[in-house]
């Protein structure tokens, strides 16, 4: 599981850009999976924005929803 | 239409659902109460047509921010097949348990599976490398310190002996290298006894902790005798005070 790659993305053209989470497609978002989730976290510990991450709309939800349980039951904090 | 509701409310009650149910107990915990309020736990959860398909105890971890005044919990992570109308109650009596710092009760799908994320893996054994590095560091000094010394004299020998040969005959060369060699030999006997002095100051920690394991089996043997004879007096009905 450790082994998928997340880059930003950030160096290709914005048409090139693909989905972290859909390219590896037996990936999913869990909120348990602290380690995959520090990626798409800000330095000040916020959640990233889609176009930085390179992720699509459906996954960046998940995302979303996954980070904020983290939260909430501590294994990610909410601010720096 | 109370007939109705009632209706209703018997074909919610007949959905069950997967759920995943995470909870934070307090970190001042001992292991066996831990045990001992999981194992209720799942009674409670049986006594409520609950069916427990996993159970992780994940351990001690530290949290990201405080909790109720805690750095640390204990985490444990459920995968449960219950009844919808329980869910609520179970929300409760969580929310009232004051072991339970936190919980998180989620519905998941038909077809998820549990699976571990290691993170701390990685980190453990980093620390455990450095430990030992340390200590062969420190055994390494004195043979280090060797290397790094011979290198820098050879060039400084042969630059000597390139400027030495012009000027002067061949006699001096010899007695340059004598030289060199003379001090080469006071340095590594230095060498030596520095190794030989830390084999003494081991030798002495371990005389000691010998002595003292003697002098503690003398104490006791001393007590023993003082006892046997206590008894002896005791038992003989001598007493002369
Ligand atoms: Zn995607």
């Amino acid at each position: 599981m450790a082994k998928y790659v997340f880059s930003t993305n950030q160096k290709h053209p914005l048409g090139k850009r693909r989905c972290a989470f859909c390219t590896n497609q037996t990936m999913e978002v869990d909120y348990k999976d602290v380690k995959t989730l520090k990626i798409f976290i800000n330095g000040f510990k916020k959640i990233k924005n889609r176009y930085y991450s390179g992720v699509c709309l459906q996954h960046q939800k998940k995302l979303a929803r996954g980070i904020k349980r983290a939260r909430h039951v501590g294994l990610l904090p909410f601010t720096n | 239409m109370a007939k109705k509701k009632e209706a209703e409310a018997r074909v919610v009650e007949a959905e069950n659902r997967m759920y995943e149910l995470m909870l934070v107990l307090k970190p001042d915990l001992l292991e066996s109460a831990v045990t001992k309020k999981l194992k209720d736990f799942t009674k409670f959860l049986k006594e409520n047509e609950c069916n427990v398909t996993m159970e992780d105890v994940w351990g001690k971890r530290t949290l990201a921010y405080r909790i109720k005044q805690f750095e640390e919990g204990i985490y444990v992570v459920y995968n449960i097949i219950a009844p919808t109308t329980f869910i609520s109650e179970l929300d409760n009596h969580l929310r009232i348990d004051n072991e339970v710092i936190r919980h998180l009760l989620i519905s998941i799908e038909n077809d998820y599976k549990y699976s571990k994320f290691d993170e701390e893996i990685e980190e453990a054994p980093k620390e455990e490398k450095k430990a030992p590095k340390k200590e062969i560091s420190k055994k390494e000094e004195s043979v280090k310190e060797v290397v790094k010394e011979e290198p820098v004299e050879e060039p400084i020998e042969k630059k000597e002996e390139s400027d030495v040969e012009i000027p002067l005959s061949g006699t001096s060369k010899e007695e340059v290298v004598e030289e060199k060699k003379e001090e080469k030999v006071v340095e590594e006997k230095a060498e030596e006894k520095e190794e030989k002095e830390e084999k003494v100051v081991e030798e002495k920690e371990k005389v000691k902790e010998e002595k003292i394991v003697e002098e503690k089996e003398k104490e006791e043997i001393d007590r023993s005798a003082l006892d046997s004879k206590l008894d002896d007096l005791l038992s003989g009905d001598d007493l002369n005070i």
